[in-house]
Order: structure tokens, then sequence, then C-alpha cells
């Protein structure tokens, strides 16, 4: 198991026994859970919510559903995968779970197997939405650290200009802008211009002051 | 020499039948009214049993009380002409009945018979000179003229004595002697010697036997030796050959008694005292004609303008019995045969009353059959009607709980969900190098607890839409209510539709069926659940109360925060098939008041004053108080962990 220790599984079920019996079964497979009797209770508790992790909501629960915890989540912008559980699964209720960007949508009783697959695919989702996040934000401070006049240069670099037309049109000497260049690749830790241009790409693509949405798969 | 002994005997004679009738005189010292008429009856004899008398005496009576225009009274004297036949007699006869009208004005005489018309012509002159005479009971036969003169005229009537052989001779085919009997009175002679002008004119081969002239005892003997082929024809007895004197009516009862062979005669009224019959004389039809000139003579008519009547009439007349004793069929007798004494069988007596009886009793044993039939059509109907009551209802309940399938599965599934898990994560620690063997157990448990879960809720499904007849047994209503909220639960979270329980913990039980007054309540929570579950409601409450109510009854309510009912809808929703819902059946509600109505119960609606409805069942109580309810006042309804 990969280092599941800031990892964790959680689950809002109304039902004790659920409650536990899934507890227990993702313990015995290694997983960390925290568990929720209802959305209210999930919503009111202090504790941050995991950096890695994802959720396993039962849909049918008094006072807020499964559904409609997930339309909070996503309004607080929160990304953790979704995998729902429902004691009777209508294709209308699929389907919207899964517009909604669930990972998963089971009936109980979920084969256990399937689920732990399931919950393993969300957890390495989860990491990987973590990874890229956490690299979008390294760029952003890399990005952050340029000089104006070394953003300057970089913008016309990216444009595909040559130092010497770069130089013509900063005023500058195209020896200072060949400086400047060096700086930039050094600063955002780039080996090759091709490198460079895929960094500024993503940063311009996923602003990192919010969480990266990963596409749907 | 023969005829002129005939004028002077028909001068006094008289039927020896015409024994004196009813002659009470009515009060003669009172005297009636002066514009009443006054006419006496004379009879030549006193004899009471004799039935002619008795006939004319009532025949005149009944004539003149029947008439209006003329009132008379009648007055009636017996002339004993037979016991005193001297002449000193009569007179002295005479002077007593002058003495006896002295003060009493008579109008008319009616002399009945022969005889006493011969004493009236001799002596009225100095008893009721002037009187009016209007005799009765002449015989008219060939050679006679019949008195008429200015002051009396009268009726007379005819003997059909040669009729009377010949019916004789055609009733007994082979019919060889006659037998004639009469007394040695003067009447029995003067008849005696009419009846020998009439046999010898028909006689042809027939032989005579002249039982004539005897004593009454030889008389008897020799009638019951007659030889074979005979008869006798009775003609008059009033005294025997031993002078003794005797009714008619009486010797011809004994002769029959002891006569060998059938006997006829010729005088009506004595027709039923043992003689076969013949050609009748008809005496009361010259009774009331005698009446009928007695009136017309009283009104004011002339005497002299009213010519006599004859009677000519003589009918073949039978007596039954005796035609039945001589073993005389009915079919021989003459066309427009008079048959009198038929003694009806008791089929013939009783005819109607038997037919009717019957009848009656026909038409008790088709009602009763009818009634019966009916009976057993409408118990067979109703056994139906009950049959398809319990099969709809359960129908009902069925479909009921078939819509809450999904809330039902939820139900299940998640006791399913917590055994697979718990199954699962038990395998997985059994896998581990050192098993945590505490929370194997855990899990074990936790298992175990599930499956009952899941069997609860199975066994609830089960009992709800079981099928079996109606059995009634003490039910606690509040039992009844959490039971259907149980199952309803799960619907009811689906559609965010919060169940509130409040159930009186001392409610009395109630006589009835479980199962059906589950599927009541489950009707109605889950009616409630479906209208509170409207997406427009604001709040999504179902409440469920039980509470004693009034006397000795106990009530279900259940109230929801729905939109109510339209006021124009309310009327129906009790009606089968009627229904608000898509996919409603129209039935639970009708169905579930038929329920309350089988226990005796009702089940209305309301509207509550902030919205929603609330239905009612109001059932009686079995009993004053029970035990304890299950649940408590006011709490709210929450999912039961086993």
């Amino acid at each position: 198991m990969t280092d599941s220790s800031h990892e964790e599984v959680i689950i809002v079920d109304d039902d004790i026994y659920v409650q536990r019996g899934l507890k227990r079964l993702l313990a015995s497979c290694g997983f960390s859970t925290r568990i929720f009797g209802s959305a209210k209770e999930f919503f009111e508790s202090q504790a941050p919510l995991p950096t890695v992790g994802c959720l396993v909501l039962d849909i049918e629960m008094p006072g807020m559903n499964g559904l409609e915890l997930q339309d909070r989540l996503q309004q607080r912008k929160i990304s953790l995968p979704v995998i729902f559980i429902t004691g009777h699964g209508t294709i209308s209720r699929s389907v919207q779970a899964m517009q909604r960007g669930a990972v998963d949508f089971f009936e109980k009783p979920v084969d256990s197997q399937v689920l732990i697959e399931a919950i393993r695919q969300a957890l390495a989702r989860s990491r990987q939405q973590h990874a890229d996040m956490q690299e979008c934000l390294g760029l952003q401070q890399r990005f952050d650290s340029l000089s104006s006049r070394e953003r300057d240069v970089l913008r016309l670099v990216l444009k595909g200009l040559l130092n010497k037309q770069i130089a013509a049109q900063l005023g500058i000497v195209e020896q200072t802008v060949k400086a400047h260049r060096a700086r930039v690749m050094e600063k955002m830790q780039a080996n090759s211009l091709a490198e460079l241009v895929r960094m500024t790409e993503m940063l311009r693509l996923a602003p990192c002051s919010a969480p990266i949405v990963p596409p749907l798969g | 020499m023969r005829c002129s002994r005939f004028k002077t005997v028909l001068a006094r004679v008289a039927f020896g039948w015409m024994a004196a009738a009813c002659l009470c005189a009515p009060c003669a010292h009172a005297g009636p009214a002066p514009d009443i008429k006054k006419v006496l009856v004379l009879f030549p004899e006193e004899s009471f049993s004799a039935p002619a008398y008795r006939m004319i005496y009532g025949a005149l009576k009944e004539v003149f009380d029947r008439t209006v225009k003329t009132e008379a009274t009648l007055f009636g004297e017996s002339l004993d002409l037979y016991l005193f036949p001297d002449s000193a007699a009569q007179r002295k006869l005479a002077a007593f009945i002058e003495s006896k009208y002295a003060r009493t004005n008579i109008d008319l005489l009616i002399p009945v018979a022969p005889s006493s018309l011969g004493f009236v012509l001799r002596l009225r002159e100095s008893i009721f000179p002037g009187v009016p005479v209007v005799y009765c009971g002449e015989v008219a036969h060939r050679g006679r003229r019949l008195e008429h003169r200015g002051d009396v005229t009268g009726t007379a009537l005819t003997l059909d004595i040669a009729g009377t052989i010949e019916l004789a001779r055609q009733l007994r085919p082979g019919l060889r002697r006659i037998a004639v009997v009469a007394g040695t009175g003067m009447v029995d002679e003067y008849m005696l010697a009419l009846f020998h002008d009439a046999f010898n004119s028909v006689k042809g081969d027939l032989e005579l036997i002249e039982l004539v002239g005897l004593p009454l005892e030889l008389l008897l003997n020799k009638a019951s030796e007659l030889p074979d082929a005979s008869a006798i024809l009775f003609v008059n007895f009033q005294r025997d050959g031993s002078g003794k004197i005797f009714s008619s009516a009486g010797t011809l009862k004994l002769l029959s008694q002891a006569a060998n062979v059938p006997i006829f005669n010729f005088i009506d009224t004595a027709l039923g005292y043992g003689s076969v019959g013949g050609r009748m004389t008809q005496i009361e039809t010259m009774a009331r004609k005698t009446a009928e000139i007695a009136l017309r003579v009283l009104s004011g008519e002339s005497i002299a303008a009213i010519e006599p009547v004859v009677i000519r009439e003589n009918p073949a007349m039978f007596d039954w019995r005796e035609l039945k004793r001589w073993g005389i069929d009915a079919s021989v007798l003459p066309p427009g045969s008079i048959v009198r004494f038929k003694e009806l069988s008791t089929w013939e007596e009783y005819r109607w009353w038997v037919i009717g009886t019957l009848a009656f009793i026909c038409f008790l044993f088709l009602l009763v059959s009818v009634l019966v039939n009916s009976l057993l059509k409408r118990r067979k109907a109703e056994r139906a009607a009950a049959t398809a009551r319990q099969e709809l209802s359960h129908v009902t309940r069925v479909s009921t709980v078939g819509g809450l399938a999904q809330g039902l599965s939820h139900e299940i599934n998640q006791p399913l969900m917590a055994i697979q898990t718990n199954a699962e994560a038990a395998r997985n620690l059994m896998e581990a190098e050192r098993p945590d063997l505490f929370e194997v157990r855990e899990a074990l448990d936790d298992i175990v607890v599930n499956n009952r879960r899941a069997q609860a809720v199975v066994r609830r499904i089960r009992q709800m839409v079981e099928k079996k007849p109606m059995v009634f047994a003490r039910v606690d209503l509040n039992q009844v209510a959490s039971s259907a909220a149980e199952v309803v639960q799960a619907y009811a979270g689906q559609k965010g539709v919060e169940l509130r329980l409040d159930l009186d913990p001392g409610l009395s039980r109630v006589r009835g069926d479980q199962v059906q007054l589950q599927q009541v309540a489950l009707n109605l929570i889950v009616n409630a659940v479906e209208a509170a579950g409207d997406d427009r409601a604001a709040v999504r409450l179902v409440g469920i109360k039980t509470a004693g109510s009034g006397d000795r009854r106990v009530r279900l309510m259940v109230a929801d925060t729905g939109a109510g009912i339209a006021p124009q809808t309310v009327a129906r929703v009790f009606e089968p098939f009627f229904t608000t819902k898509p996919q409603g059946l129209g039935l639970g509600l009708s169905i579930s008041r038929t329920i309350a109505e089988a226990h005796g119960g009702t089940l209305g609606v309301s509207a509550n004053p902030d919205g929603g409805a609330t239905f009612c069942l109001d059932l009686p109580a079995a009993e004053k108080s029970g035990r304890p309810g299950r649940a408590g006042g006011g709490v709210p309804y929450d999912r039961q962990q086993p």
C-alpha cells in the first residue's frame, strides 16, 4: 500500500451497522477511515479534510441526502472523489450523481472487492490531483520569483522571437537578453526551451489559486 | 155413486200432510192498530209436526211480511176437524171462534185444505159475515169445479199419481207390482180413490197389492215381505185399521225402515221421510200464490175478478239417500229432475276448504322456499362478497406494500450491506499473520444482528401482504400504528418526510383483525407521506396519534402537512377508484373505510387549520383500559434499532 498515513476514506451513512461494517472492511484492507452519521455531522466537523482521500456517501439519509452533500462540496470547491452507495439505485439518480462528478455509483449490498478497488482508484486519483496541484503551486512560486525584465524576456521568448529581435524590442543589447534568458531558465528550473513552454502553458491553463478539477475519466 | 161420494168427501177433504202449523196467533187480546189488516188462517187439524202446514204458514207469513204496501197480521186457528168430525162439535168450535174474535175485525179468511174451506163456507155467515175468503190447497182434478164467487177465490194444486206410477216403472225396470199404502181416515180414503183412478189409467200389466186399512204393525210386516219387482206407492196414512190416529210423515218413516222395496209418493212435503220420490206437488208455490191473492184482495181488488189459481207443476223430485239405498243411478232419472238431501262426501262438502287449505299450504311452502332460496342466495352472495372484499383488500395491501418496495428494499439492503462488509472484513482480518480476534468477533456479532434485522423486515412485509381469513382478536392499536410506521419509514425517508408518533400509553385494545387494521394504518400513513412529501411543502411532517375518544371508543389519527384535500373532492376520497395519484388504484381509502365499518367503526377526514388533512379511524374499544402503549407521547419516531 502506498503511504496512506495522510490518506483517509470518509464514510457518510446514517446506518450504524453499515458504518461499522465499512470501517471494519476498509481497516482490514489498510485504509484509514473517518465516519459521519449524516451530512450535517460531516459539515459541522472541525477536523480538516485530508489532502488525499475520497468520500463514500449513502444517498438515502434523513435530512440532507448524499447528492445534496455532493453539491455542497462542489460549492466549497472540495474536489475529493466521491463514491455513492445506495440502498436502491435508480438510473436517474446514478446519472445525476455521475454528471456531478462522482467516480462510482454502487447499489447496496456492494461487492467488497469492487468497492475496495473503486476506493483505491479514487485515492489514486486524489493523489494525482494532489501531485498536480503541488507541481502547479511550485511553478507559480518560480514564476513569481522572476523580475519584471525577466518576465518580459520570457514573454517574448515564448512568442518565438530571436535574442536579437528581443533586444531590439526592449531597447537593450543582445548580450543582456542572453543573460536574462539564462536566469529565467535557471529560476524556472527548465532544461530546455520546450520544457519552459510546457511549464508556462500549465500555469496559463490552470490558475493555481484554486484546486485543479481533474478531467472526468 | 162413487162420483157423488167423492163430492161429499171433497168438501171436507184436507191434506193429511197438512197437519197443524204454528198456530200461535199474535196477541189476540191486544189487537193490532186499526189500519193493519187482520187475516185469519184456518187449519183443518192440529198437528204441529205436519210439514205441509208449517210450510204453508211460513210461506204466507214471509210474503205478508215482505209486502210493505199492505200491512197485515196473521192469526191462526186449528179446526180439529178429524178429531171432532161431528157437526155439534164444529158448531161449538164456531161459537168459540166467534166469541174469541168478537172484538177483532177480521178482514180476510184463509182456509187451508178442502175440509177447512167446507167449514168456512158452512159457518162463515154466522161468525164472520161478509169477510172475503181466499182458500189454499184445494185439489184440482178432472171434473172438479173450483169454488169462485163474489167473495171466495183461492188456489189449488194437482196430484200426479199416474205420473208417479210411470216414474216408478221407469226407475225400476221390470217392475211388476205396485203395493199401495193408505190409511182408513177420511182423507186417506179420498186420496186412495184418486190413486185407483190413476192406477187404472196406467196399470198395463202391473199387479196391484193393496196394503190398505191394515193395523200399522201388520202393514209394516207385510211391507217387509213384498215380492220382487215391487214398489210401494204411499198415498196417505192418518188412521190405521185399528182406528189409531197417525201422522203420515211418521208412518212413512216407519214404513220406509221396514219395507224391502222402494217407496214412491207424490206430496212434496213428505219427501225426505223415506220415499224415493215421485211427481211432486208444489205446496210452497201454492202458498205464496195464495198470499199474493190475499194481498190483492186486502188492497181492495175485487175477488170476482180473481180467478182461482191452479198450480199445475208436478216435477219429478227424489231423495238422494233413497236413490242410493235402492241402487238407482242418477242417469236414469228424467231430465229436469230435482234431487234433494244429497249427502255430500267429505270431498264434496269440504272441497273448497280442502282446496283452499292445500293452496294456502302450497303458497306457504312456495313462499318459504322462495324465502329460503333467496336467503341462501343472499348468504352465498354475502360469502362471495366477503371473499371478494378480502381478495380486494389483499390486492390493495399488496399494491400498497408494492408501492413501498423501494423503501423496503433499502430496509433490507442496509443490513445485507452490513453483513457483506463485516464478513469480508472478518475474512481479511483472519488472513493477517496475527489476526485481531476481538475485531473478528465484533464483525461476526454485527453479522448476526444484521441478519436478524433483515429477517424482521421480511417478516413485517410478509405479515402485511399475508392472505389469511379475518381473525377477530384483541388488537393493540398502538402496535398497529407503530408497525405500519416502521414499514413506511424508509419510504418517508426518501420523500424527506418525518414521521412523528404520539401514542397514548393507556390506550384500550380494540377487537379486530390485526392485518386489516394494519392495512388501514399503512394506507393512511402512506397517503399522508405522499401528501406531505409534495415538493411544494415547506414542512414535511406526518403525525400519527392514538387516543381514547369518548365513550369506549379508540381513535387513530394521521395528520399530514400536505396541500390538503380540495373541498370538491373531500366527498369523493372514499369512493372506489377515485384517486389523485397517477399510479393509484383508488381503492385504498375505500377499502379502509369498508374495513373500519366491518369493525363497527368509522373512517373520516377533516382539514387541518394550517393546511393538510387529518384522517381519523374511530373504533369501539374492547375494554375499559389497555396495557401501556409501546411508544411514549411526543417522541419523534426514529428507526428502531434491534
